[in-house]
């Protein structure tokens, strides 16, 4: 599973995820993705274009960290999910909790919002 | 035809059968939305029966079974670990705002939401847990 960022503006990031979120992918970026997504007030945003798997612990490190995120008064939003990635994370109820939208300007229209 | 797989319950085995069911999926020609559901299912169902076999402190066997021929899909599993029955585990109520939600026990639900049926016995020591997903189209929701 890789990861990578981009700052998009000076309180807003782009995190890039690759590959799979299941118990392997989840355990190998849960460090890196925990300290980017929830030690400030930045808002997030998740492309998720690029991952085409997602078990239940990948759902509750996304879950967790927006927890997080709205803690430290942030936003986090996911982008680009393929369907049968958003079919998973709508099933689990997700869908109600975190928003997901189709692409990386659909998500900073919804963060001015 | 009835293809098996015998797994130990460590979560290692849960990379064994991501590639067994890649191979799976290519011989039995499975639709994309095919292998991912039934990849899904059986990863939940996998990752609780190994984080149950850690109680009986000995190495625990996983066999899966999947029956393709049908106009379902039908998998089982048996295990041999300490007895566990997710079809007793009450539906959680999903939580509709972020600061309400507890992360964790969304593998019992997604297994039940993507099944037709999920049945469970324990007989002669093991674990037999059975479950049919519907091919292709909308997810049966539970």
């Amino acid at each position: 599973m890789d990861i990578s960022v981009d700052a998009l503006n000076p309180t807003t990031k782009c995190i890039r995820l690759r590959g799979r979120l299941d118990l392997k992918g989840s355990v190998e970026i849960d460090l890196r993705f925990t300290s980017l997504v929830s030690t400030n007030s930045d808002h997030v945003l998740i492309d998720m274009s690029q991952v085409d798997f997602v078990a239940s612990i990948g759902m509750r490190l996304l879950l967790s960290n927006a927890k997080a995120k709205a803690a430290h008064r942030g936003r986090m939003i996911l982008f680009g999910l393929q369907p049968l990635v958003l079919e998973a994370l709508t099933t689990a109820g997700i869908d109600s909790l975190i928003p997901m939208v189709a692409d990386e300007a659909a998500a900073l229209a919804e963060l001015a919002a | 035809m009835v293809e098996r797989l015998d797994l130990t319950a460590d979560h290692a085995g849960l990379e064994v059968f991501s590639d067994w069911l890649t191979d799976l999926a290519e011989r039995h020609q499975l639709t994309e939305g095919d292998r991912f559901r039934l990849e899904l299912v059986l990863t939940e169902a996998l990752t609780n029966i190994m984080d149950y076999a850690g109680q009986a402190g000995r190495e625990v066997g996983i066999t899966v079974a999947c029956d393709l021929a049908g106009d379902d899909m039908t998998v089982i599993l048996s295990d041999d670990g300490p007895a566990f029955d997710p079809t007793a585990w009450a539906a959680p109520v999903l939580p509709t705002r972020l600061e309400d939600a507890t992360p964790g026990g969304l593998g019992i639900h997604l297994m039940r939401q993507y099944s037709l049926a999920m049945t469970y016995v324990r007989e002669t020591g093991h674990n037999v847990l059975r479950m049919r997903l519907p091919r292709a189209g909308e997810i049966p929701s539970g």
